[in-house]
């Protein structure tokens, strides 16, 4: 019995005019997918940091700018105060988050994300000027739940990793690995519906809040 | 999903009576018009992508069989499956024994049109797991028991008043009392219940906007984040996409996301666009532990090789829904299938058979606006003229029409008759309407005076004005 994946293939080589797929043709496909050509792309007159917080902040993002981690600490307790939440966070893992050096009366924990969470703080793969995306990767550092489960979503980002257009975070995933990660999450804004008369709601399922730290 | 595309004609007649329809079709007024033509305007390089998003389809579609090889191979290296599915049947049977195999008690699904293709739901449900939608606009039609009237705005026929009224009726097992008034309230109480089914969900399942032959990635754009939790908080995580949403690489899927979301919403991006590849590394600490693809054809292969191909580039933005006159008059319902507005009445056809849907390619001005706002140029206008060739020449058509046709298309094509007639038609008319502009009746035309006055002529024709008008230039000189 022909399994229904060689039939549509049997079908697909038909219409196509060729049989098995010969050397020349696969080789066709192998360039390209090697050469992954860039398309056209947006441009702007403004500097690519200017660009990426205007832009973030035009899909209801919030943010500091902080030159160290010890101004970025001050920064998230009084975000926190700012909207009444507990001093509690939930934490991804990295070079940067490591360091951050908590009050005592803070209450972190470096995990994935539960139900229950309040407040989360990661750290982006890369900011992307072109849309005020946040690149968020998965692994094991940075669990995919801590991206979408809790209501107010802190993200550190470290200047140097703001790129220019989307392909710029591709170059850089292909530098540092032979595969993608299970997940790449580009994050713009808080979680937003317009289910209801097209009227916008933030906070659907996702975060009602993002907020950023730029450190600078 | 049971088709009622044959009764267009009484769906269409019955939607333009319905008051709430009405007021829910006016409220979404012009919004996603306005939103995607200011986001165009901010962005010059919009017809430059278009170009280019079209070459890149086409030649992805000259390879396709090529190019799916080499997505399944990278599926597989990432630690998921690919199924094959030619049919809805064998696609929504795959989906259903996955979900078995898994021993799935809860499942969630992010928004799939072609989910909706293959009748998923109720295949799920007949194998007794109800799998609960978690789109806002999908849950509310879910609630209502109604299939989507729009490809991404699956709630927009319905009023603030219906959807509170389905909370109050569905959600007093979750202890709903008060009635819901505003809309960051339905949105809270949609929020807190999904809450419980995102965490004790056993599979996930969604659609992919694209799929990426480079790295087996399945690409999914969402505003409200229901996709990303559907996808990452559950064991088992399944991909339900057409074999036409591959692209080579991550570079041309940027490209056509650079014109899905302005195209759709106006947005220069959605809250959340993701790429998915695989299941659960050995070191991660979340994600699905299984990742499956699920390439559905239903028919497909065949367009590829008819004058239907250019359908293959659809990218499901739902532009020509908002720019149809006759879409905007109606809402999706009439449509009586998965897909309304122009891309519907093209493929629905394709999909459930001709005769099946008869109405559909009439269901148009042929203005050409949806082909203007198609982001992936496709000639929608040119494709709903083939599937009225096809009727006409398999004499579908009623026997009224076609004579009709038939006797125009012979006067038509002898210009000094045509000429004379038209002339004693228009004075005939104009005379009837007692110079008053309108004919309240109209012999042979009363589908047409039932509910509107016919237009009456000016008295001549516009043939025989402008050569009147070049006489009196020619006579001025």
């Amino acid at each position: 019995m022909t399994t229904a994946r060689e039939a549509i293939l049997a079908s697909l080589r038909h219409t196509l005019g060729r049989g098995e797929a010969t050397e020349t043709t696969a080789s066709t496909i192998q360039s390209q997918i090697q050469q992954h050509g860039r398309g056209p792309q947006p441009n702007w007159m403004e500097d690519d940091v200017s660009r990426f917080l205007n832009k973030l902040e035009s899909v209801a993002g919030t943010l500091n700018r902080v030159t160290d981690e010890a101004e970025g600490v001050t920064a998230i307790h009084a975000y926190l105060q700012q909207h009444n939440l507990p001093l509690q966070l939930v934490s991804a893992k990295s070079a940067v988050l490591d360091k951050l050096d908590w009050p005592a009366d803070f209450a972190v924990e470096q995990r994935t994300a539960t139900g229950n969470d309040t407040t989360v703080l990661t750290e982006a793969f890369a900011g992307v000027a072109e849309t005020g995306s946040l690149v968020l990767l998965s692994g094991m550092d940075s669990p995919t739940s801590l991206n979408f489960l809790p209501d107010n979503y802190i993200c550190l980002l470290q200047r140097v990793h703001i790129v220019r257009h989307i392909e710029d975070v591709w170059d850089r995933i292909r530098q540092q690995a032979d595969r993608m990660p299970r997940a790449v999450n580009f994050i713009t804004g808080p979680s937003r519906t317009a289910d209801v008369e097209q009227t916008i709601q933030l906070g659907a399922h996702g975060p009602r809040r993002l907020h950023l730290i730029l450190l600078e | 999903m049971k088709s009622q595309s044959y009764a267009f004609s009484t769906n269409a007649q019955k939607a333009l009576l319905d008051t709430q329809l009405q007021r829910a079709l006016n409220k979404a007024g012009s919004g996603f018009i306005d939103k995607r033509r200011a986001a165009l305007d901010a962005l010059p390089e919009f017809e430059a992508l278009r170009d280019r998003a079209r070459a890149i389809k086409e030649h992805t579609l000259s390879h396709l069989d090529e190019y799916l090889v080499h997505f399944e191979q990278q599926v597989v290296a990432n630690g998921g499956q690919v199924h094959w599915a030619r049919t809805p049947a064998e696609a929504a049977n795959l989906v259903v024994d996955l979900c078995r195999a898994a021993n799935a008690q809860h499942v969630t699904k992010g928004k799939t049109m072609v989910g909706e293709e293959i009748g998923v739901n109720e295949a799920l449900q007949q194998a007794g797991i109800t799998p609960i939608e978690t789109d806002l606009g999908e849950y509310i039609i879910q609630l209502a028991d109604e299939p989507p009237s729009h490809i991404i705005a699956p709630a927009i026929h319905k009023t603030r008043e219906q959807i509170t009224a389905l909370f109050k009726q569905h959600h007093a097992r979750y202890g709903l009392t008060k009635p819901l008034e505003t809309v960051p309230e339905i949105v809270n109480e949609a929020r807190q219940v999904m809450r419980q089914e995102f965490l004790q969900a056993d599979v996930g399942i969604t659609g992919a906007n694209l799929l990426i032959a480079e790295t087996g990635s399945t690409v999914l754009v969402t505003n409200e984040g229901n996709g990303d939790l559907t996808a990452s908080l559950p064991r088992v995580h399944i991909v339900i996409a057409s074999i036409e949403k591959v692209v080579p690489t991550l570079e041309d899927a940027t490209v056509i996301l650079r014109l899905l979301a302005r195209s759709a919403t106006g947005q220069e991006i959605t809250s959340y666009t993701s790429f998915f590849s695989g299941s659960k590394r050995d070191t991660d600490l979340d994600g699905p532990e299984a990742f499956h693809v699920v390439l559905v054809d239903n028919g497909r292969t065949e367009m590829l090789g008819n004058e239907y191909h250019p359908m293959l580039r659809c990218i499901h933005c739902g532009a020509c829904l908002n720019h149809c006159p006759v879409y905007s008059a109606i809402g999706g319902h009439a449509y009586g299938w998965v897909y309304p507005g122009p891309m519907g009445s093209v493929l629905t056809p394709l999909m459930i058979g001709l005769q099946q849907a008869p109405d559909l390619p009439q269901a148009s001005s042929l203005c050409g606006r949806c082909a203007e706002v198609c982001p992936m140029s496709i000639p929608l206008p040119e494709l709903l003229r083939q599937h009225r060739f096809k009727l006409h020449a398999q004499h579908s058509a009623p026997l009224l029409t076609r004579l009709t046709l038939g006797a125009w298309a012979w006067l038509a094509r002898r210009p000094a008759i045509y000429r004379w007639i038209m002339n004693m038609i228009s004075r005939v008319l104009h005379h009837l309407s007692r110079k008053h502009g309108r004919l309240r009746r109209l012999p042979f035309a009363s589908p047409w005076t039932r509910s509107r006055d016919f237009p009456a002529p000016q008295g001549e024709t516009f043939m025989s004005a402008w050569a009147k008008k070049s006489r009196q230039e020619g006579g001025d000189k």
